[in-house]
């Protein structure tokens, strides 16, 4: 699968160990660089980052996809936090 | 993901589980159900692997669900169906070649198994080096009843039209003579083919020849149906003795009943009455009590009846007309079909206080005709 980050990196030298974040119109969420699901329910979904944790809540939610250290959420997305 | 396999599990702290299973596969649209349910897809080519790794965590699979076109073709393309499929083309493609049924059409005095036999004995039964033209000659040179015949391959029989030449019956008759049936003299000979073995006027017994199935055309002899309406007379005697003075054994009126009732051939009732008589007639009946099989009583009734011998004097001339009359009855019971009687008559013979009497009656009997094929 085509990694946005992953090739922004590679040309602009970013450290692999950060996370980040894409909102797309509040139905899906793009999470990278986490370090694994703690929470995961239709109104909650929560994931370890390096730094602390993001939670991520809204209605229907869903995982699109997981993989080791990237996500895909779906649903309505109502608030993003990050702690 | 339109193909891939989806997993229904159950286990306590689902999160830790997926992110192990992240940490290998890829999954897709996950689902949390309950507290602890969840869905995930993985690809076909991950399923196996995640479920072995699954049952090494120790999560239950509830279910295990098959998605896109793929499932769909493998049950389309079964490992059991596909073998069924190829090994039902290959013995198509073996047998497709092969003759595997004959079919005999319009044969009459023909045998059929007896055409099937000789085209299987004498051709190959691979169609394609089959020539039905040369089945077609060799079928006629073979039997010279046949006057037309084809012979075409549909699908893996091989049919054979047949018409037969109209022959007459003289070539396929049954050569068998007219024998008689009776001992007798015949009256009337009417030939129709065949060379007659006697004349009118001869005596003849039952198994003698009458007509031969043959005619002798100037040295050959040629064979024919036999075939005549032959009339005899057939005679039917039979003897009787009667004695003027003779010692007859009469039922004096007295008699004795024995009764005895059995089921299954037990007896059950039995009346035991002694006879007493010097000379007696034992009659038994026996009968049903009931008419099921259910409870098969039988009853035997054994009648003792008292006879006595008693000296009759009786002249032949009073006893004619019985002795005449019981004659005729036995022969009439001997004879079969005695349809047209002509003539009876008897003869006498005088011996010591006795006389027999030879009875005899005259039937015309008719052998063959005109009507018979």
């Amino acid at each position: 699968m085509f990694n946005f980050f992953g090739e922004l990196k590679r040309d602009i030298g970013v450290k692999v160990d950060e996370f980040h974040i894409i909102n797309i119109s509040n139905k899906l969420l793009y999470v990278e660089g986490h370090k694994g699901l703690t929470a995961l329910s239709s109104t909650l979904v929560a994931f370890k980052v390096k730094s602390g944790r993001v939670e991520v809540e809204g209605e229907g939610l869903y995982l699109k996809e997981l993989t080791e250290n990237t996500a895909k959420i779906s649903g309505t997305i109502k608030r993003v936090e990050s702690f | 993901m339109k193909n891939g396999v989806q997993f229904k599990i159950k286990g306590l702290n689902q999160e830790k589980n997926l992110n192990i299973l992240s940490k290998t596969f890829s999954l897709h649209d996950i689902v949390r159900l309950s507290k602890n349910m969840a869905t995930f897809k993985v690809s076909l080519l991950h399923a196996k692997k995640v479920r072995k790794k699954l049952k090494d965590l120790s999560v239950e699979i509830l279910e295990e669900r098959r998605l896109g076109i793929f499932p769909v073709l493998a049950r389309i393309f079964h490992p059991c169906i596909i073998s069924a499929v190829i090994f039902s083309l290959l013995l198509i493609l073996a047998q497709s070649p092969f003759i595997l049924q004959y079919e005999v059409i319009g044969e009459e005095s023909l045998s059929k198994s007896e055409i099937v036999s000789f085209v299987k004995n004498n051709f190959s039964s691979n169609k394609y080096k089959l020539s039905t033209k040369s089945v077609q000659t060799a079928l006629y040179k073979e039997y010279e009843e046949i006057s037309f015949v084809s012979v075409i391959v549909r699908g893996q029989t091989l049919v054979i039209n047949i018409k037969e030449k109209l022959l007459p019956d003289e070539i396929y008759g049954d050569f068998t003579p007219i024998v008689s049936e009776y001992d007798g003299k015949i009256t009337e000979i009417n030939l129709i083919s065949g060379s007659m073995a006697v004349k009118v006027g001869d005596y003849v017994r039952a198994g003698d020849v009458l007509v031969n199935p043959y005619y002798m055309d100037g040295d050959v002899r040629r064979e024919v149906r036999a075939n005549a309406e032959i009339k005899m007379e057939v005679y039917h005697t039979v003897s009787l003795t009667h004695y003027e003075d003779r010692t007859e054994r009469v039922r004096t009126g007295r008699s004795v009943e024995n009764v005895e009732i059995s089921l299954f051939d037990l007896p059950i009732y039995t009346t035991i009455n002694e006879v007493d008589y010097e000379l007696f007639e034992e009659v038994v009946k026996e009968s049903d009590l009931i008419l099921n099989n259910l409870l098969p009583l039988k009853m035997r009734q054994t009648t003792y009846y008292e006879l006595e011998e008693v000296e009759v004097h009786e002249t032949f001339a009073e006893a004619q007309n019985r002795l005449i009359q019981e004659a005729r009855e036995k022969i009439l019971e001997n004879a079969e079909n005695c349809d047209i009687i002509l003539n009876e008559h008897f003869t006498l013979e005088d011996g010591e206080g006795c006389t027999t009497m030879t009875y005899t009656i005259v039937e015309e009997k008719t052998i063959g005709g005109l009507d018979e094929n």
